[in-house]
Protein backbone atom coordinates (compact mmCIF):
# COMPACT_ATOMS: atom_id res chain seq x y z
CA UNK A 1 0.00 0.00 0.00
CA UNK A 2 1.57 3.13 -0.72
CA UNK A 3 1.92 6.15 1.82
CA UNK A 4 -0.98 8.26 0.54
CA UNK A 5 -3.40 4.99 0.36
CA UNK A 6 -2.14 4.41 3.60
CA UNK A 7 -2.56 7.46 5.54
CA UNK A 8 -5.79 9.11 3.97
CA UNK A 9 -7.29 5.47 4.85
CA UNK A 10 -5.82 6.42 8.57
CA UNK A 11 -7.37 9.75 8.66
CA UNK A 12 -11.15 8.83 7.65
CA UNK A 13 -10.84 6.25 10.84
CA UNK A 14 -9.67 9.67 12.93
CA UNK A 15 -12.14 11.84 11.40
CA UNK A 16 -15.78 12.37 9.91
CA UNK A 17 -14.74 13.61 6.72
CA UNK A 18 -15.60 12.80 2.98
CA UNK A 19 -12.73 10.77 0.87
CA UNK A 20 -12.60 13.14 -2.32
CA UNK A 21 -11.26 15.85 0.42
CA UNK A 22 -8.62 14.57 1.32
CA UNK A 23 -6.03 15.89 -1.26
CA UNK A 24 -2.66 16.86 -0.95
CA UNK A 25 -2.90 20.49 0.10
CA UNK A 26 -5.49 19.91 2.99
CA UNK A 27 -3.71 21.50 5.83
CA UNK A 28 -3.36 19.93 9.18
CA UNK A 29 -4.99 23.41 10.69
CA UNK A 30 -8.22 22.71 8.37
CA UNK A 31 -8.15 18.70 9.17
CA UNK A 32 -8.91 19.72 12.91
CA UNK A 33 -6.69 17.14 14.51
CA UNK A 34 -6.31 16.95 18.58
CA UNK A 35 -3.54 16.36 20.50
CA UNK A 36 -4.33 12.53 20.25
CA UNK A 37 -5.24 12.16 16.30
CA UNK A 38 -1.46 14.02 15.99
CA UNK A 39 -0.19 11.09 18.96
CA UNK A 40 -2.16 8.23 16.91
CA UNK A 41 -1.23 9.68 12.74
CA UNK A 42 2.90 9.92 14.47
CA UNK A 43 2.58 6.45 15.77
CA UNK A 44 0.98 4.82 13.03
CA UNK A 45 3.77 5.92 10.33
CA UNK A 46 6.37 4.83 12.65
CA UNK A 47 4.83 1.39 12.72
CA UNK A 48 3.96 1.00 9.65
CA UNK A 49 6.79 2.79 7.63
CA UNK A 50 9.59 2.78 10.22
CA UNK A 51 9.48 6.43 9.99
CA UNK A 52 9.77 9.30 13.51
CA UNK A 53 7.62 11.83 12.92
CA UNK A 54 9.18 14.25 15.80
CA UNK A 55 6.36 16.12 17.00
CA UNK A 56 8.35 19.32 16.57
CA UNK A 57 7.46 19.03 12.61
CA UNK A 58 4.14 19.94 13.22
CA UNK A 59 4.37 22.63 15.79
CA UNK A 60 7.02 24.39 14.21
CA UNK A 61 4.88 24.03 10.81
CA UNK A 62 7.57 22.12 8.63
CA UNK A 63 4.66 20.20 8.19
CA UNK A 64 1.62 22.13 7.14
CA UNK A 65 -0.03 19.65 4.94
CA UNK A 66 -0.66 16.28 3.74
CA UNK A 67 1.39 16.80 0.48
CA UNK A 68 4.12 17.59 3.26
CA UNK A 69 3.75 14.57 5.32
CA UNK A 70 3.34 12.35 2.52
CA UNK A 71 6.78 13.65 1.15
CA UNK A 72 8.45 13.53 4.49
CA UNK A 73 7.85 10.06 4.80
CA UNK A 74 8.71 9.03 1.35
CA UNK A 75 12.06 10.44 1.85
CA UNK A 76 12.65 9.08 5.14
CA UNK A 77 11.25 5.45 3.92
CA UNK A 78 14.03 5.78 1.03
CA UNK A 79 16.55 6.69 3.98
CA UNK A 80 15.69 4.00 6.10
CA UNK A 81 15.56 1.41 3.72
CA UNK A 82 19.29 2.23 2.79
CA UNK A 83 20.06 1.94 5.88
CA UNK B 1 24.36 42.33 32.59
CA UNK B 2 24.81 40.58 29.19
CA UNK B 3 22.07 41.45 26.41
CA UNK B 4 22.37 38.24 23.97
CA UNK B 5 22.00 34.71 24.72
CA UNK B 6 21.43 31.51 23.35
CA UNK B 7 17.58 30.73 24.67
CA UNK B 8 15.15 33.22 26.64
CA UNK B 9 11.99 31.81 28.69
CA UNK B 10 9.55 34.14 29.60
CA UNK B 11 8.47 33.12 33.38
CA UNK B 12 10.26 31.00 35.77
CA UNK B 13 7.47 28.92 36.81
CA UNK B 14 8.25 25.39 37.50
CA UNK B 15 8.20 24.07 33.44
CA UNK B 16 11.16 27.17 32.46
CA UNK B 17 12.98 25.42 35.65
CA UNK B 18 12.72 21.89 34.48
CA UNK B 19 13.41 22.98 31.34
CA UNK B 20 16.85 25.13 31.64
CA UNK B 21 18.02 22.49 34.14
CA UNK B 22 17.47 19.63 31.53
CA UNK B 23 18.88 22.15 28.86
CA UNK B 24 22.07 23.03 30.12
CA UNK B 25 22.69 19.63 31.82
CA UNK B 26 22.68 18.12 28.53
CA UNK B 27 24.34 21.21 26.58
CA UNK B 28 26.32 22.96 29.00
CA UNK B 29 27.61 25.41 26.67
CA UNK B 30 24.35 26.61 25.81
CA UNK B 31 22.76 30.07 28.05
CA UNK B 32 20.11 30.57 29.25
CA UNK B 33 18.20 33.75 30.58
CA UNK B 34 14.98 33.01 32.21
CA UNK B 35 12.98 36.05 33.53
CA UNK B 36 10.36 36.40 35.70
CA UNK B 37 8.39 39.81 37.55
CA UNK B 38 8.05 37.51 40.88
CA UNK B 39 10.68 37.85 43.55
CA UNK B 40 11.52 34.31 43.82
CA UNK B 41 11.62 31.80 41.72
CA UNK B 42 8.89 28.80 40.79
CA UNK B 43 5.78 30.34 39.81
CA UNK B 44 3.34 28.45 41.35
CA UNK B 45 5.90 26.12 42.65
CA UNK B 46 7.04 28.82 45.65
CA UNK B 47 6.18 29.81 49.37
CA UNK B 48 5.39 32.55 50.95
CA UNK B 49 6.39 33.67 54.18
CA UNK B 50 4.47 35.27 57.55
CA UNK B 51 7.23 35.94 60.06
CA UNK B 52 4.95 37.25 63.03
CA UNK B 53 2.71 33.71 62.55
CA UNK B 54 6.45 32.03 62.67
CA UNK B 55 4.96 30.10 59.36
CA UNK B 56 6.03 29.31 55.92
CA UNK B 57 3.16 28.03 53.55
CA UNK B 58 3.60 26.24 50.42
CA UNK B 59 1.77 27.99 47.11
CA UNK B 60 1.17 25.31 45.28
CA UNK B 61 -0.57 21.27 45.90
CA UNK B 62 2.84 20.04 45.45
CA UNK B 63 2.55 15.94 45.84
CA UNK B 64 5.20 14.60 42.98
CA UNK B 65 3.94 11.54 41.02
CA UNK B 66 6.20 9.48 39.06
CA UNK B 67 8.78 9.62 41.92
CA UNK B 68 8.87 5.58 42.12
CA UNK B 69 12.30 4.25 40.73
CA UNK B 70 10.27 3.38 37.99
CA UNK B 71 8.78 6.62 37.55
CA UNK B 72 9.16 8.81 34.90
CA UNK B 73 10.06 12.38 37.22
CA UNK B 74 12.42 10.00 39.22
CA UNK B 75 13.97 9.53 36.44
CA UNK B 76 14.34 12.94 35.31
CA UNK B 77 15.57 14.28 38.75
CA UNK B 78 18.01 11.53 39.29
CA UNK B 79 19.26 12.10 35.55
CA UNK B 80 19.90 15.75 36.57
CA UNK B 81 21.88 14.12 40.44
CA UNK B 82 19.15 16.15 42.61
CA UNK B 83 17.57 12.76 44.10
CA UNK B 84 20.89 13.33 46.19
CA UNK B 85 19.67 16.31 47.02
CA UNK B 86 16.48 16.58 47.73
CA UNK B 87 14.98 15.53 51.03
CA UNK B 88 11.55 13.30 50.01
CA UNK B 89 8.96 12.37 52.53
CA UNK B 90 6.67 9.17 51.61
CA UNK B 91 3.27 9.09 52.92
CA UNK B 92 1.50 5.50 53.90
CA UNK B 93 -1.38 7.01 52.23
CA UNK B 94 -3.06 7.93 49.68
CA UNK B 95 -5.40 10.02 51.37
CA UNK B 96 -8.02 9.82 54.41
CA UNK B 97 -11.30 10.00 52.75
CA UNK B 98 -14.03 11.94 55.48
CA UNK B 99 -17.89 11.44 55.21
CA UNK B 100 -20.14 12.89 57.53
CA UNK B 101 -20.60 9.34 58.73
CA UNK B 102 -17.47 7.82 58.20
CA UNK B 103 -13.42 7.32 58.01
CA UNK B 104 -11.18 5.12 56.55
CA UNK B 105 -7.24 5.38 55.39
CA UNK B 106 -6.80 4.36 51.65
CA UNK B 107 -3.25 3.03 51.21
CA UNK B 108 -0.51 4.66 48.50
CA UNK B 109 0.27 0.79 47.15
CA UNK B 110 -1.99 0.42 44.25
CA UNK B 111 -2.93 -2.98 45.25
CA UNK B 112 -3.63 -2.06 48.99
CA UNK B 113 -6.06 1.02 47.57
CA UNK B 114 -7.89 -1.57 46.11
CA UNK B 115 -8.37 -4.10 48.89
CA UNK B 116 -9.00 -0.58 50.52
CA UNK B 117 -11.90 0.09 48.50
CA UNK B 118 -13.32 -3.56 48.40
CA UNK B 119 -13.75 -3.43 51.90
CA UNK B 120 -15.69 -0.15 52.06
CA UNK B 121 -17.31 -0.74 48.91
CA UNK B 122 -18.15 -4.85 49.04
CA UNK B 123 -20.98 -4.67 46.63
CA UNK B 124 -18.46 -2.93 44.33
CA UNK B 125 -16.43 -5.59 43.65
CA UNK B 126 -16.59 -6.52 39.77
CA UNK B 127 -16.93 -2.99 38.81
CA UNK B 128 -13.67 -2.33 40.74
CA UNK B 129 -12.13 -4.84 39.34
CA UNK B 130 -12.83 -4.08 35.67
CA UNK B 131 -11.90 -0.28 36.58
CA UNK B 132 -8.51 -0.97 37.62
CA UNK B 133 -7.79 -2.95 34.72
CA UNK B 134 -8.91 -0.35 32.56
CA UNK B 135 -6.61 1.38 34.88
CA UNK B 136 -3.60 -0.76 34.26
CA UNK B 137 -4.39 -0.69 30.54
CA UNK B 138 -4.95 3.12 29.07
CA UNK B 139 -3.35 4.90 32.25
CA UNK B 140 -0.52 3.37 31.54
CA UNK B 141 -0.56 4.13 27.97
CA UNK B 142 -1.40 7.87 28.76
CA UNK B 143 1.30 7.75 31.05
CA UNK B 144 4.39 7.12 29.13
CA UNK B 145 2.53 9.10 26.09
CA UNK B 146 5.77 11.31 25.53
CA UNK B 147 8.17 8.18 25.46
CA UNK B 148 5.22 7.00 23.01
CA UNK B 149 6.04 9.66 20.28
CA UNK B 150 9.93 9.59 20.72
CA UNK B 151 9.72 5.82 19.98
CA UNK B 152 10.84 4.82 23.30
CA UNK B 153 7.87 2.77 24.62
CA UNK B 154 5.72 0.30 22.30
CA UNK B 155 2.38 0.77 22.68
CA UNK B 156 -0.70 -1.74 21.62
CA UNK B 157 -2.16 -0.69 18.75
CA UNK B 158 -5.61 -1.94 19.23
CA UNK B 159 -5.75 -0.56 23.05
CA UNK B 160 -4.68 3.06 22.09
CA UNK B 161 -7.43 2.86 18.98
CA UNK B 162 -9.99 1.50 21.79
CA UNK B 163 -9.22 4.52 24.00
CA UNK B 164 -9.05 7.32 21.48
CA UNK B 165 -12.36 5.79 20.15
CA UNK B 166 -14.38 5.21 23.56
CA UNK B 167 -12.95 6.85 26.41
CA UNK B 168 -11.50 9.87 24.74
CA UNK B 169 -14.77 12.02 24.48
CA UNK B 170 -15.89 10.57 28.14
CA UNK B 171 -15.74 12.64 31.20
CA UNK B 172 -14.77 11.80 34.30
CA UNK B 173 -18.37 11.90 35.42
CA UNK B 174 -20.18 10.15 32.99
CA UNK B 175 -17.35 7.29 32.94
CA UNK B 176 -17.66 6.73 36.80
CA UNK B 177 -21.39 6.56 36.61
CA UNK B 178 -21.25 3.92 33.80
CA UNK B 179 -19.06 1.98 36.12
CA UNK B 180 -20.37 2.28 39.67
CA UNK B 181 -23.34 2.79 41.28
CA UNK B 182 -22.16 4.11 44.18
CA UNK B 183 -21.95 7.58 44.73
CA UNK B 184 -19.64 7.70 47.64
CA UNK B 185 -17.19 5.66 45.60
CA UNK B 186 -17.71 7.75 42.02
CA UNK B 187 -16.26 11.10 44.66
CA UNK B 188 -13.48 8.75 45.86
CA UNK B 189 -12.23 8.25 42.79
CA UNK B 190 -13.04 11.38 41.35
CA UNK B 191 -11.30 13.33 43.99
CA UNK B 192 -8.04 12.81 42.62
CA UNK B 193 -9.11 15.58 40.21
CA UNK B 194 -8.48 17.99 42.64
CA UNK B 195 -4.74 17.76 41.65
CA UNK B 196 -5.03 18.46 38.35
CA UNK B 197 -7.54 21.57 38.13
CA UNK B 198 -10.97 19.81 37.44
CA UNK B 199 -14.27 18.70 38.70
CA UNK B 200 -15.32 15.18 37.72
CA UNK B 201 -17.95 17.47 34.96
CA UNK B 202 -15.03 19.00 33.98
CA UNK B 203 -12.25 16.56 33.14
CA UNK B 204 -11.37 13.78 30.10
CA UNK B 205 -11.62 10.26 31.65
CA UNK B 206 -8.66 9.15 29.70
CA UNK B 207 -6.81 11.77 30.58
CA UNK B 208 -7.46 11.07 34.14
CA UNK B 209 -6.51 7.23 33.92
CA UNK B 210 -3.12 8.72 33.34
CA UNK B 211 -3.20 11.21 36.29
CA UNK B 212 -4.40 8.03 38.60
CA UNK B 213 -1.86 6.09 37.22
CA UNK B 214 0.60 8.35 37.58
CA UNK B 215 -0.03 8.99 41.39
CA UNK B 216 -0.86 5.60 42.32
CA UNK B 217 1.46 2.99 40.42
CA UNK B 218 4.40 5.50 40.38
CA UNK B 219 5.24 6.35 43.59
CA UNK B 220 4.33 9.70 45.42
CA UNK B 221 6.43 11.95 47.60
CA UNK B 222 6.45 15.61 48.73
CA UNK B 223 9.71 17.77 48.80
CA UNK B 224 10.86 18.65 52.39
CA UNK B 225 10.85 22.69 52.24
CA UNK B 226 8.32 22.92 50.28
CA UNK B 227 8.19 22.90 46.33
CA UNK B 228 10.21 26.15 46.70
CA UNK B 229 13.18 23.98 47.69
CA UNK B 230 12.73 22.21 44.33
CA UNK B 231 12.42 25.59 42.26
CA UNK B 232 15.71 27.04 44.05
CA UNK B 233 17.70 24.01 43.41
CA UNK B 234 17.01 23.98 39.35
CA UNK B 235 17.39 27.70 39.48
CA UNK B 236 20.42 26.90 41.08
CA UNK B 237 21.78 24.04 37.51
CA UNK B 238 20.81 27.11 35.29
CA UNK B 239 22.68 29.43 37.12
CA UNK B 240 25.85 27.42 38.12
CA UNK B 241 26.28 26.45 34.05
CA UNK B 242 26.31 30.52 33.57
CA UNK B 243 23.06 30.97 32.76
CA UNK B 244 20.74 33.73 34.71
CA UNK B 245 17.31 33.78 36.80
CA UNK B 246 16.38 37.56 36.72
CA UNK B 247 13.51 38.05 38.82
CA UNK B 248 11.61 41.31 39.50
CA UNK B 249 11.53 42.03 35.97
CA UNK B 250 8.55 42.36 33.86
CA UNK B 251 8.79 41.34 30.24
CA UNK B 252 6.62 43.52 28.00
CA UNK B 253 6.97 42.20 24.44
CA UNK B 254 8.75 39.64 22.49
CA UNK B 255 10.28 41.00 19.26
CA UNK B 256 10.67 39.59 16.06
CA UNK B 257 12.43 40.68 13.02
CA UNK B 258 11.25 40.77 9.43
CA UNK B 259 11.36 37.47 8.92
CA UNK B 260 9.05 36.42 11.25
CA UNK B 261 11.98 35.05 13.47
CA UNK B 262 11.86 36.17 17.28
CA UNK B 263 14.78 38.00 18.55
CA UNK B 264 14.37 38.71 22.00
CA UNK B 265 12.43 40.20 24.64
CA UNK B 266 11.40 43.81 25.84
CA UNK B 267 11.72 44.01 29.61
CA UNK B 268 11.19 46.54 32.18
CA UNK B 269 15.04 46.45 32.76
CA UNK B 270 16.29 46.67 29.19
CA UNK B 271 16.16 44.38 26.02
CA UNK B 272 17.37 41.13 25.95
CA UNK B 273 18.42 39.30 22.72
CA UNK B 274 17.82 35.79 21.44
CA UNK B 275 16.75 33.57 18.44
CA UNK B 276 14.52 31.32 20.35
CA UNK B 277 12.14 32.97 23.27
CA UNK B 278 10.47 29.71 25.22
CA UNK B 279 6.77 31.17 26.79
CA UNK B 280 6.04 30.14 30.23
CA UNK B 281 3.34 31.90 30.91
CA UNK B 282 -0.73 31.82 29.86
CA UNK B 283 -0.42 31.64 26.49
CA UNK B 284 -4.16 33.42 26.66
CA UNK B 285 -1.75 36.40 28.70
CA UNK B 286 0.88 36.52 26.26
CA UNK B 287 -1.55 36.39 22.89
CA UNK B 288 -2.86 39.33 24.34
CA UNK B 289 0.01 41.14 26.45
CA UNK B 290 3.58 40.29 24.30
CA UNK B 291 3.02 40.31 20.62
CA UNK B 292 3.01 42.86 18.45
CA UNK B 293 -0.07 42.34 16.08
CA UNK B 294 0.71 40.23 13.20
CA UNK B 295 -1.71 38.47 10.62
CA UNK B 296 -0.59 35.01 11.70
CA UNK B 297 -2.01 35.10 15.34
CA UNK B 298 -5.37 35.59 14.56
CA UNK B 299 -5.47 31.69 13.64
CA UNK B 300 -3.88 30.95 16.77
CA UNK B 301 -5.78 33.07 18.89
CA UNK B 302 -9.04 31.25 17.27
CA UNK B 303 -7.48 27.47 18.04
CA UNK B 304 -6.74 29.15 21.91
CA UNK B 305 -10.48 30.23 22.28
CA UNK B 306 -11.03 26.42 22.69
CA UNK B 307 -8.02 26.17 25.45
CA UNK B 308 -10.15 26.23 28.25
CA UNK B 309 -8.33 27.32 31.69
CA UNK B 310 -8.69 24.82 34.65
CA UNK B 311 -10.53 25.71 37.56
CA UNK B 312 -8.85 27.91 40.48
CA UNK B 313 -8.63 27.14 43.93
CA UNK B 314 -9.48 28.72 46.68
CA UNK B 315 -6.71 27.83 49.89
CA UNK B 316 -7.17 28.21 53.94
CA UNK B 317 -3.32 28.34 55.05
CA UNK B 318 -3.68 27.72 58.95
CA UNK B 319 -1.08 27.15 61.76
CA UNK B 320 -1.83 25.16 65.05
CA UNK B 321 -0.81 25.76 68.62
CA UNK B 322 -0.05 21.51 68.57
CA UNK B 323 1.33 19.60 65.66
CA UNK B 324 -2.17 18.69 63.62
CA UNK B 325 -2.11 14.83 63.89
CA UNK B 326 -3.01 15.70 67.57
CA UNK B 327 -5.75 17.51 66.93
CA UNK B 328 -7.64 14.63 64.68
CA UNK B 329 -5.67 15.46 61.14
CA UNK B 330 -3.64 12.01 60.92
CA UNK B 331 -3.26 11.69 57.43
CA UNK B 332 -0.72 13.73 55.45
CA UNK B 333 -3.78 14.07 53.05
CA UNK B 334 -7.42 14.09 53.60
CA UNK B 335 -10.54 14.54 51.55
CA UNK B 336 -13.49 15.92 52.99
CA UNK B 337 -16.36 15.06 51.20
CA UNK B 338 -19.64 16.72 51.52
CA UNK B 339 -23.47 15.72 52.37
CA UNK B 340 -24.84 16.52 49.28
CA UNK B 341 -24.76 13.17 47.05
CA UNK B 342 -25.82 15.13 44.19
CA UNK B 343 -23.39 17.71 44.22
CA UNK B 344 -22.39 19.77 40.80
CA UNK B 345 -20.79 22.69 39.56
CA UNK B 346 -22.91 25.47 38.87
CA UNK B 347 -22.89 25.78 34.85
CA UNK B 348 -21.31 29.68 33.66
CA UNK B 349 -24.73 30.96 33.25
CA UNK B 350 -25.17 29.75 37.58
CA UNK B 351 -21.88 32.05 38.15
CA UNK B 352 -24.03 34.96 38.46
CA UNK B 353 -25.72 33.66 41.63
CA UNK B 354 -23.54 34.60 44.14
CA UNK B 355 -24.72 32.39 46.73
CA UNK B 356 -25.48 29.74 44.91
CA UNK B 357 -21.69 29.59 43.71
CA UNK B 358 -20.44 30.31 46.80
CA UNK B 359 -22.28 27.64 48.64
CA UNK B 360 -21.38 25.11 45.34
CA UNK B 361 -17.29 25.87 45.52
CA UNK B 362 -16.95 26.31 49.24
CA UNK B 363 -19.71 23.98 51.15
CA UNK B 364 -20.31 21.46 48.57
CA UNK B 365 -17.43 20.43 46.65
CA UNK B 366 -14.53 18.59 48.01
CA UNK B 367 -12.10 19.80 49.79
CA UNK B 368 -8.49 18.60 50.16
CA UNK B 369 -6.36 18.86 53.11
CA UNK B 370 -2.74 19.10 53.45
CA UNK B 371 -0.72 18.92 56.78
CA UNK B 372 2.19 19.87 56.43
CA UNK B 373 3.73 19.12 60.07
CA UNK B 374 3.67 15.44 58.91
CA UNK B 375 4.99 16.06 55.46
CA UNK B 376 7.84 18.36 57.37
CA UNK B 377 8.00 18.75 60.93
CA UNK B 378 10.97 21.62 60.96
CA UNK B 379 8.43 23.84 58.85
CA UNK B 380 5.96 24.41 61.84
CA UNK B 381 2.32 23.53 62.65
CA UNK B 382 0.93 24.12 59.20
CA UNK B 383 -2.34 23.61 57.57
CA UNK B 384 -3.83 24.06 54.01
CA UNK B 385 -6.97 23.53 52.91
CA UNK B 386 -7.85 23.52 49.00
CA UNK B 387 -11.34 23.38 47.20
CA UNK B 388 -11.60 24.07 43.93
CA UNK B 389 -13.35 27.38 42.54
CA UNK B 390 -13.45 29.72 39.96
CA UNK B 391 -12.91 32.85 39.53
CA UNK B 392 -16.34 34.28 37.68
CA UNK B 393 -18.05 34.82 41.20
CA UNK B 394 -15.15 37.07 42.56
CA UNK B 395 -15.35 40.71 42.24
CA UNK B 396 -12.02 42.55 41.69
CA UNK B 397 -9.40 42.96 43.93
CA UNK B 398 -8.85 45.84 46.39
CA UNK B 399 -12.63 46.59 46.31
CA UNK B 400 -14.69 46.29 49.95
CA UNK B 401 -16.76 43.35 48.04
CA UNK B 402 -13.73 41.42 47.59
CA UNK B 403 -12.87 41.96 51.22
CA UNK B 404 -16.42 41.14 52.13
CA UNK B 405 -16.43 37.79 50.28
CA UNK B 406 -12.50 36.76 51.16
CA UNK B 407 -14.27 36.89 54.71
CA UNK B 408 -16.99 34.98 53.82
CA UNK B 409 -14.72 32.48 52.48
CA UNK B 410 -12.60 31.78 55.47
CA UNK B 411 -15.53 31.48 57.34
CA UNK B 412 -17.19 28.85 55.32
CA UNK B 413 -14.37 26.80 54.98
CA UNK B 414 -13.06 26.93 58.64
CA UNK B 415 -16.38 26.16 59.31
CA UNK B 416 -16.36 23.14 56.86
CA UNK B 417 -12.71 21.82 58.67
CA UNK B 418 -14.29 22.27 62.06
CA UNK B 419 -17.47 20.24 61.24
CA UNK B 420 -14.96 17.38 59.47
CA UNK B 421 -12.05 17.91 62.24
CA UNK B 422 -13.65 19.37 65.72
CA UNK B 423 -10.37 18.84 67.53
CA UNK B 424 -8.62 21.51 65.86
CA UNK B 425 -11.66 23.96 67.19
CA UNK B 426 -9.98 26.42 69.69
CA UNK B 427 -6.33 25.40 68.10
CA UNK B 428 -5.97 27.54 65.45
CA UNK B 429 -3.39 30.29 65.81
CA UNK B 430 -3.14 31.88 62.39
CA UNK B 431 -5.89 31.70 59.20
CA UNK B 432 -5.30 33.39 55.65
CA UNK B 433 -7.11 32.76 52.69
CA UNK B 434 -5.97 32.83 48.76
CA UNK B 435 -8.34 33.72 46.25
CA UNK B 436 -8.81 32.58 42.69
CA UNK B 437 -7.63 37.00 42.60
CA UNK B 438 -4.37 35.57 44.42
CA UNK B 439 -3.74 33.36 42.17
CA UNK B 440 -4.20 35.38 38.67
CA UNK B 441 -2.07 38.67 40.74
CA UNK B 442 0.80 36.56 40.86
CA UNK B 443 0.93 33.68 38.08
CA UNK B 444 -0.75 36.28 35.08
CA UNK B 445 -3.09 33.41 34.57
CA UNK B 446 -6.40 33.23 32.65
CA UNK B 447 -9.31 32.51 35.65
CA UNK B 448 -6.37 32.44 38.48
CA UNK B 449 -6.00 29.24 36.68
CA UNK B 450 -2.94 27.35 39.09
CA UNK B 451 -2.79 24.47 37.15
CA UNK B 452 -2.84 25.71 33.74
CA UNK B 453 -5.56 24.23 30.78
CA UNK B 454 -8.35 22.08 31.85
CA UNK B 455 -7.71 18.87 30.07
CA UNK B 456 -11.57 18.13 29.13
CA UNK B 457 -12.80 16.27 26.25
CA UNK B 458 -12.11 18.82 23.70
CA UNK B 459 -8.26 18.45 22.70
CA UNK B 460 -8.62 20.93 19.94
CA UNK B 461 -6.92 23.67 22.00
CA UNK B 462 -4.00 22.01 23.07
CA UNK B 463 -2.14 22.47 19.68
CA UNK B 464 -2.77 26.11 19.81
CA UNK B 465 1.30 26.46 19.07
CA UNK B 466 1.39 24.27 15.92
CA UNK B 467 2.79 26.35 13.00
CA UNK B 468 2.89 29.51 15.39
CA UNK B 469 3.78 32.65 12.91
CA UNK B 470 7.07 33.42 14.62
CA UNK B 471 9.80 30.99 14.32
CA UNK B 472 11.75 30.54 17.61
CA UNK B 473 8.92 31.04 19.76
CA UNK B 474 7.78 28.23 22.14
CA UNK B 475 5.51 27.57 24.48
CA UNK B 476 6.13 25.48 27.81
CA UNK B 477 3.78 25.00 31.12
CA UNK B 478 1.13 23.38 32.28
CA UNK B 479 -0.38 24.83 29.17
CA UNK B 480 0.62 22.61 27.02
CA UNK B 481 1.79 19.69 28.95
CA UNK B 482 -0.73 19.30 31.02
CA UNK B 483 -1.29 20.14 34.96
CA UNK B 484 0.86 18.13 37.52
CA UNK B 485 4.86 18.44 38.60
CA UNK B 486 5.27 15.10 36.58
CA UNK B 487 3.67 16.16 32.83
CA UNK B 488 5.66 19.86 33.38
CA UNK B 489 9.30 18.02 33.94
CA UNK B 490 8.27 15.58 30.69
CA UNK B 491 7.21 18.15 28.05
CA UNK B 492 10.32 20.07 29.16
CA UNK B 493 12.27 16.91 28.54
CA UNK B 494 10.46 16.13 24.97
CA UNK B 495 11.12 20.07 24.43
CA UNK B 496 15.57 19.97 25.54
CA UNK B 497 15.14 16.89 22.55
CA UNK B 498 14.49 18.74 20.59
CA UNK B 499 17.17 21.24 21.23
CA UNK B 500 19.36 20.28 18.24
CA UNK B 501 16.49 19.29 15.87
Amino acid sequence: MNVEKFLCDAILELKDIDESELVPSLSFEELALDSLDYVEIQLLIQKRFKVAIGPELFSTGKLKNLGDLYRHIEANQEQALAA
Amino acid sequence: MERHWDAICVGAGITSLAFGAQLVHRYPNVRLLVIDKHTVPGGYATMFRRPKADAIFDCSLHKLSGMGERGNLFRILSDLGLTKELDLHRSEEYFEANFHDRVFKLSNSIEQFQVDLLREFPAQSQALKEFFEELAVHGRNGYYQFQMMQGNYEVDFAELRFAHRHLKNLTVEDALRQRFNDPDLRRIIAATGIYVGGFSSDLGYLYFLHVLYATLTQGNAYVKGSSQRLSDLLAQRIENAGGKVLLGTNVHRVISDNQDSVNGVVTSKGNFYANRVYINASPHYAMSQLFDEHPGLTLVRMKLAKLQPSRSTTTLYLTTDLPPEQLGVESAESMIFSENLDWEPPSQSDDSCEMLAEQAFWNESTMELTNYHLLDPSGGSILCANVLDDIGHWPHRKSELYKEKKHRAQLALLERLYQAKPQLCGHVKYVELSSPRTYERFTNNTDGAGYGAMVGTDLSGHIFHHGFPISGVHFLSAWVAGPSYEAAFGYAEMKVNQWAA
